[in-house]
């Protein structure tokens, strides 16, 4: 017996020596931070901010993009991904908005990623405003610049969910997010991005510092700079949002005047970097050999009728029919061989997805200007041109009916140094100076900032009929909170409520250039 | 002890009698085996006493004994033999093998092993017999068909590639279904992949919680534990050589269209290009014959005849101390795709045992294993070669010159289809190169303390450590498989390194007690400390500056880089007593208390137990014809570990930047299964054995990604959210149909059913799949079965139309769908009152599946066949769904042929779908296959004439597998091809291995998600084969 009691000892002894209890909870995610490691340091906040740039890039520029492009009939594809087919359709399709749909990233992406960027931004304003985290190197402090581009982060996501959805919530770092939150309306969202957007620029206006060239990707920003995107951003904000012709007629367009006047002097946009991070899928609407090459979406007809009035706005319906004459003739310089637009004398979508698919030309701009990126270079991925602002700052005008200094505008824009059009006059009617903008804004600002065509012909009731006006809660979302589903867009249906829709009996789905839909 | 006490008096008394009145004699011997060899350490008892000697080295005995006393021979793994004493003083004895004694003895679940008939569990179990006749190239696709129960879906199919396996149901909704492995005691977290059957001695089986529970929060999936061949106690060196010479073939081709829809010129010569494109033809029939006159055929182009060989040799041996076993393999093997390199690999294994003294036992196992293959092909995916090879109009000539730089394989000659290039391009210009070394091993020491106190203490490793290199050369034309290396060449390179050690120690108790030793008590306290890490770095970038040089440091623009580390530690403490009266009354109980760093610090220890009982009535009562009847219950508990990240809060880090990812879970536990199990064993009429069981699980706390509202920013949250319950019935069935000297056939037959349905779910019913494009095929709803398909629902009847819709407009069609009257183009889809038009459409369930294996043998020839038959099954033809889009699938020429427009087919608006899924590419995946045949003929002793001086035997084989197939499948092969998480055949991203990613089930679940979606085609193989024993 001794020795048996010699030897559950023994055994005994070396579980205990070998046992692991305390080394297991010692075992540490050493890969991913979690949220106290990432706050506990103000030198470590700038990459949660870093993270939350990246987060509201890939929320607005993945699967949404060519999405609302087609949708908005500035490019077309038939291609079935990031859900083009079914939201290009003619007839429109309401938006597939249902847990089922396999392109529900289109939604998702847009409502996780930009809030996700909120969250970034929340986190690091409640360590410095509540937590009263610093930043401090070599005895200066970088607490502000820190501050500054956490809210500027907060307002451009809080304005692209505006842009975007029909509503949404608005969360602050001092929101108890264990409670329930009720959704607010697109103008409140727009209304949190120019506060938090002011934010900035009072930060800014007090201090001196450099946003580092890391957060989005490239771009360093002073405080001067950043109270420049500031108001660009919220003159975009404010326009954009606008959900049809009666909402752009009711802008406070001195405001605008004032932010376009007071914002950025050069493009803004973060430096392609192949794609690790800082993606667009912009490359599927041109021939880049990381979207669909050859395949990609071209420009729509609506697109190229506006450059050349003697192109038809639709591809004809019928079988095998061609454009009779398919090259534009056009002096602006921008199209042609080599230059941002090119002919292609073939067509590769297939017809059995619809003939309105059909267009002969394609954009390859990035291959040409070394400003314009297709993503996968280390190029700008143009997201607020400079040309984009003055033609806010022109519209301004000319909608104050200050009509003589909107044309000197327009004269001084890519109209003319790009497109090598004739200057406007300067008597020329408002009419026609709002034509040349839009035009501008259709063939210049192709393939930059998420939305541009399709937010301009939102605000001008040009969608085409039953194109849903803003996107509905995604449907994975509305299951979380145990909210009923919804849909929005369907030319059957207006569930919008915001423009009275055409009446779709009058004007039944073109099946033939004839019978070309109505636009409101 | 008082029970002992008296034994051995009365052991004494009867002793002393003995020695007093008996007439003695000696008697002296020489026991040997069937073959003749002498046997050293057999024992000699006389009958009735314990009087006894055993044999030396050379099988000499001598012993003392009364005239017409018997004398007991016997020896582990040899038929006992009685022989009564004489008026010789020589008695001379062959021992015969007992095979069944032998196979008997197994050890997963029990306490100090035991043989089949004493478990109150079910236990699987593969002898080497089976294995033998077709050896498999790993260890596990050598279970298919042999044990009720298992199913395994094959592996991304290129030779190298693991399997994936599933014991009864599948319990777990987001984690896979991957049992726990152990090959000689070391628990195998690099996969089967590398291990080659050969050295197999027997497979154990236990196949859900129920016999598994003694493995903890790994085995609710169930346990399967390998066991090598050991060292022989002999006085011969043996030395077996094997080698295998084959051809591996496709079997069979897809059919594909030959004809086309699009308008020709007027003569016929050429394609109207009059609009800029083709143009389809005003009838809109794929009928027209393609201008040019030459067809390609491209299946032609990269499929082949693949060699394959293996060589095997191992030297076996031993002496009363020591006993040692070394074997070497070499497999190599071309593949069924041209242009892509072999996968070679070499393997070594040393297996010693030592006895250091009568008390102490040492057992080693080294197993080493290198192996590289050109990992060019992806299965499961519309990336790589398949897909282009079959959607491809065959009119393009891959093999001519590329007019840049006269290289061979035109890469871009799809000039209709510019997006798709040409596979033999990329094959032979992207090196994909995937080495993988493996280390595994074990020493354990075995102290006897006393007769019945045996303490054991066991070190075991699995180390591995995997590179890949992917490389683009600068100056690359295709923009396949990445565009952005399109002339300017990339580079990546990354590696893994496992390791993952267990160190174990067990103290046993055996003993028996009562009258006549009637109670038998086996009783073990373990404790098991397991320690895994693993590191994963990964580098590559873009735009190369020289030519032909796939270093890193030849990268121009900025090198993305990337690496991760994991660390796991779990501690077990178990205890399990197997108890039995006159091993007629069985009892079993196991408990064990289990920690781990993968659970939540608030939930870091679970417990789990097993009891279970069985009765042997064919002890009690004599049932005439019946030689065993066994009742058997059941219960257990088992769990499933969450993965490594899913406890904690993460911040995903990309570049630096910090963006958040799922919210951490303190209360994170294993999932946890309940199964019980209730079995019978017979055995009748001396040549039938039979056991059925039937099994019921609940698997409740399933891990699951919880998604959380987008106002948190984060993502999601993993958490113990829904319950699957399951059920399995499955019978096994072996027949001696004929036993004779010269002649016998044994027929083995295994059977199962099951089916696991989602009877909880604590998250909105969401979609899954394994993680390629448009393939989130499988909808996760309370009250479905695990593993229903949904989507949209095409009709077939007109009484099935939607409300609205007037029946007079419509047609049924010769495909049987309902279409509209005046185009019979577009089919009907199925909306439900609310105006939903997503359904259940299929249903991955077998209804059961069965493999027959039938060995005959007629002196020294052998034939065996294995027959694997799964009833029902729904699979989901993706690759059709995709050859539809571009008319390419055989289907749109013969509706041509009946008149119906390609449209049908295509588009939007056709049974395309735009790749949405529907009920048209739903179909049932049944199939009997001839799987395994061999065909032996042995030479040996006079036979082989000379030679047999030399040798001991010489066998000859012919070995076929996968030879026929009957299905209704349209598809390669209704076994689908999927690329498995744990092949690490694509080191690409930290995360995953770049296939299998949907979010809510990382690394896919091939034995759930059957996709057919450009597999890899399972190949046929037949070969020739010879052994040679020394």
């Amino acid at each position: 017996m001794k020795t048996l009691k010699f030897n559950i000892l023994y055994v005994s002894c070396i579980l205990m020596f070998f046992s692991c209890a305390n080394e297991m909870d010692q075992v540490e995610n050493l890969n991913n931070p979690d949220k106290d490691q990432v706050l506990a340091n103000g030198s470590d906040l700038i990459s949660v901010i870093g993270g939350g740039y990246v987060s509201w890039w890939q929320a607005n520029n993945q699967d949404l993009y060519p999405a609302l492009a087609v949708a908005g009939d500035i490019a077309t594809c038939s291609w079935g991904n990031f859900g083009m087919n079914i939201l290009s359709n003619e007839p429109r399709n309401p938006v597939l908005n249902s847990a089922s749909w396999s392109d529900l990233s289109v939604l998702e992406q847009p409502w996780q990623g930009n809030y996700a960027a909120i969250s970034s931004a929340n986190d690091v304003l409640g360590a410095i405003n509540n937590n009263d985290i610093t930043w401090m190197v070599d005895g200066e402090d970088k607490t502000p610049m820190v501050a500054a581009a956490s809210y500027f982060l907060r307002g451009i996501s809080y304005g692209y969910l505006g842009l975007l959805f029909e509503k949404g919530f608005v969360v602050d770092e001092n929101t108890d997010l264990t409670q329930s939150l009720t959704f607010a309306t697109y103008s409140e969202l727009i209304d949190q991005a120019v506060t938090d957007l002011d934010a900035a620029i009072t930060i800014a206006n007090s201090n001196v510092f450099e946003i580092p060239d890391n957060l989005i990707n490239g771009v360093e920003i002073s405080d001067a700079d950043l109270i420049k995107l500031c108001n660009s951003f919220k003159a975009r904000f404010i326009v954009q949002s606008a959900r049809n012709l009666t909402e752009t007629n009711a802008i406070d367009w001195d405001n605008i005047k004032t932010l376009a006047e007071a914002g950025i002097t050069e493009d803004f946009g973060p430096i392609g970097d192949n794609g690790i991070t800082w993606w667009t899928n912009a490359n599927v609407l041109m021939d880049s050999p990381n979207g669909f090459a050859e395949f990609g979406g071209r420009l729509d007809m609506r697109i190229v009728h506006l450059l050349d009035p003697n192109q038809p706005e639709f591809f004809p319906a019928a079988a095998g029919s061609v454009l009779t004459n398919p090259q534009m003739t056009t002096s602006d310089a921008r199209i042609g061989s080599g230059k941002d637009f090119e002919f292609r004398p073939d067509i590769l979508f297939s017809s059995g997805r619809g003939r309105f698919h059909f267009s002969h030309y394609i954009h390859i701009r990035f291959l040409n200007d070394p400003n314009f990126s297709d993503g996968a270079d280390s190029k700008k991925m143009q997201t607020f041109m400079l040309e984009d602002n003055r033609l806010l700052l022109a519209e301004a005008k000319a909608r104050l009916d200050e009509v003589g200094d909107a044309v000197l505008d327009v004269n001084a824009s890519s109209r003319v140094t790009r497109g090598n059009l004739a200057p406007l006059l300067i008597t020329a009617p408002k009419a026609d100076v709002l034509d040349a903008i839009f035009y501008e804004r259709y063939i210049e600002l192709f393939n930059t900032a998420v939305g541009s065509g399709f937010f301009d012909r939102r605000r001008t009731n040009q969608l085409q009929v039953g194109t849903f006006r803003h996107l509905p809660v995604p449907a994975t979302e509305l299951q979380v909170l145990s909210e009923d589903l919804y849909t929005l867009g369907g030319v059957t249906a207006d569930p919008t409520g915001v423009v009275p829709h055409y009446n779709i009996n009058a004007a039944p789905a073109r099946t033939n250039d004839n019978n070309i839909p109505t636009f409101n | 002890m008082n029970t002992k006490l008296s034994g051995i008096l009365t052991f004494l008394l009867a002793f002393v009698v003995q020695i007093t009145f008996a007439q003695e004699k000696t008697i002296s011997g020489v026991v040997s085996d069937g073959s003749g060899l002498p046997l050293p350490g057999a024992t000699v008892l006389v009958k009735g006493t314990s009087q006894g000697t055993s044999t030396d080295f050379d099988g000499n005995y001598s012993i003392t004994a009364n005239q017409g006393a018997s004398l007991v021979y016997s020896f582990v793994g040899y038929t006992t033999k009685e022989v009564k004493v004489g008026a010789s003083n020589t008695i001379n004895l062959q021992l015969t093998e007992d095979a069944q004694a032998l196979e008997e003895v197994v050890i997963t679940g029990s306490a100090s092993g035991k043989s089949m008939k004493e478990l109150s569990f079910s236990l699987g179990q593969v002898k080497n017999e089976l294995l033998e006749n077709v050896p498999a190239t790993t260890a596990a696709s050598a279970l298919q068909g042999k044990i009720s129960g298992v199913a395994i879906s094959p592996s991304g199919g290129q030779p190298g590639s693991d399997v994936s396996i599933q014991l009864r149901t599948a319990n777990s909704l987001a984690t896979g279904q991957d049992p726990l492995i152990i090959l000689d005691g070391v628990i195998l977290e690099g996969g089967l992949a590398d291990i080659n059957t050969e050295d197999i001695e027997r497979i154990e089986v236990a196949k859900g919680a129920a016999g598994a529970s003694l493995y903890g929060s790994r085995a609710a999936n169930g346990v399967i534990q390998i066991f090598s061949k050991r060292g022989k106690y002999d006085d011969k060196i043996n030395v077996t050589y094997r080698t295998e010479i084959g051809l591996k073939q496709i079997s069979s081709r897809y059919d594909l269209a030959t004809k086309h829809y699009w308008k020709l010129t007027p003569d016929g010569s050429a394609f109207d290009l009059t609009t800029g494109s083709r143009e389809p033809d005003d009838d809109g029939l794929a009928d027209n014959i393609y201008p040019g006159g030459t067809l390609y055929n491209y299946q032609d182009e990269i499929f082949q005849n693949g060699n394959f060989n293996t060589h095997y040799a191992s030297i076996n041996g031993g002496n009363e101390k020591t006993k040692y076993l070394f074997s070497y393999q070499r497999l190599s093997d071309e593949g069924i795709y041209k242009l892509v390199g072999n996968y070679r690999r070499d393997n070594f294994r040393l297996n010693l045992d030592n006895n250091l003294s009568e008390k102490i036992n040492v057992k080693s196992t080294f197993f080493y294993s290198n192996s590289d293959r050109d990992a060019a092909i992806n299965s499961g995916t519309t990336i790589g070669v398949l897909f282009p090879a079959l959607i491809t109009e065959p009119i393009y000539d891959w093999k001519a010159p590329n007019e840049e730089d006269g290289s061979p394989y035109n890469y871009d000659s799809n000039i209709y289809d510019p997006n798709i290039f040409n596979p033999l391009y990329t094959l032979a210009n992207n090196d994909r190169t995937e080495k993988r070394n493996r280390v595994l091993g074990s020493v354990s020491m075995d102290y006897k303390v006393l007769p019945w106190i045996t303490l054991n203490g066991q070190y075991s490793f699995d180390y591995e450590n995997n590179t890949f290199q992917n490389y683009i050369p600068k100056g690359y034309l295709s923009q396949d498989p990445d565009g952005q290396a399109q002339n300017i060449g990339f580079i990546q390179r990354s590696n893994f390194n496992g390791r993952a050690q267990n160190i174990r120690f067990n103290a046993l108790f055996s003993d028996s007690f009562g009258a006549d030793d009637a109670f038998n008590l086996n009783f073990r306290l373990s404790y098991l400390n397991e320690r895994y890490e693993n590191e994963f770095n990964d580098a590559q970038g873009y735009n190369l500056s020289v030519s032909g040089i796939s270093s890193l440091d030849n990268i121009k623009d900025k090198p993305s880089i990337s690496s991760a580390s994991e660390e796991i530690i779990t501690d077990s403490y178990f205890a399990i007593a197997d108890f039995d009266y006159k091993k007629k009354y069985i009892f079993s109980g196991v408990a064990r208390r289990e920690g781990s760093s993968l659970f939540g610090p608030n939930t870091r220890w679970a417990n789990y137990f097993r009891t279970s009982a069985a009765y042997r009535v064919t002890e009690d009562i004599e049932i005439s014809g019946v030689q065993e009847l066994k009742l058997r219950a059941s219960y257990g508990t088992a769990g499933i570990r969450p993965s490594y990240e899913m406890r904690f809060e993460t911040f995903q880090l990309r570049n630096g930047n910090a963006t958040k990812e799922t919210l951490g879970n303190d209360n994170l536990k294993p999932a946890k299964t309940g199964e019980l199990e209730l079995g019978i064993n017979i055995d009748f009429l001396d040549r039938f054995s039979f056991e059925f069981n039937y099994v019921k699980s609940k698997t409740d706390d399933q891990i699951l990604r919880v998604p959380l509202s987008a106002a948190t920013g984060y993502k999601a949250q993993w958490r113990n959210a829904g319950q699957i319950d399951a059920t399995t019935y499955e019978a096994s069935l072996n027949y001696d149909v004929i036993t004779n000297e010269n002649f016998s056939w044994n027929l083995g037959v295994v059977w199962d059913k099951s089916k696991q349905k989602i009877s909880r779910l604590d998250v909105p019913a969401y979609l899954t799949g394994p993680g390629t494009q448009e393939t989130a095929i499988f909808r996760i709803e309370e009250g479905q079965n695990f593993g229903s398909m949904y989507g949209n629902d095409y009709i077939r009847s007109l009484s099935n139309l939607p409300s609205g819709l007037d029946p007079n407009d419509y047609v049924v069609n010769s495909f049987g769908y309902v279409v509209d009257a005046a185009t019979e183009s577009s089919a009907v889809k199925r909306v439900d009152e609310s105006g939903n038009t997503f359904f259940v459409i299929g249903d991955i369930t077998p209804d059961f599946r069965m493999g027959i294996n039938s060995t005959f043998k007629y002196k020294n020839l052998s034939l065996y066949t294995l027959f694997d038959w799964k009833k029902g099954g729904d699979i989901y033809n993706k690759t059709k769904q995709w050859l539809y889009r571009d008319r390419r699938h055989v289907d749109v020429t013969n509706g041509a042929a009946q008149g119906i427009p390609a449209i049908f087919f295509d588009g939007t608006s056709g049974l395309y779908n735009t790749n949405v899924p529907s009920s048209a590419f739903v179909e049932d995946g049944s199939f009997v296959k001839l799987r395994e045949l061999s065909i032996y003929y042995t030479l040996k002793g006079n036979t082989l004439g000379n030679i047999g001086d030399y040798l001991e035997s010489v066998k000859f084989g012919f070995v076929g597998r996968n030879l026929i197939t009957w299905t209704k499948y349209t598809g390669f092969d209704p076994e689908i091809t999927h690329q498995a998480e744990s092949s690490r055949s694509d080191l690409t991203t930290r995360d995953t291995n770049g296939i299998g990613n949907d979010d809510n089930t990382p690394g896919g679940d091939p034995n759930i998600f059957k996709v057919d979606n450009f597999p890899y085609p399972t190949n046929k193989t037949y070969s020739f084969s010879v052994q040679v024993n020394f």
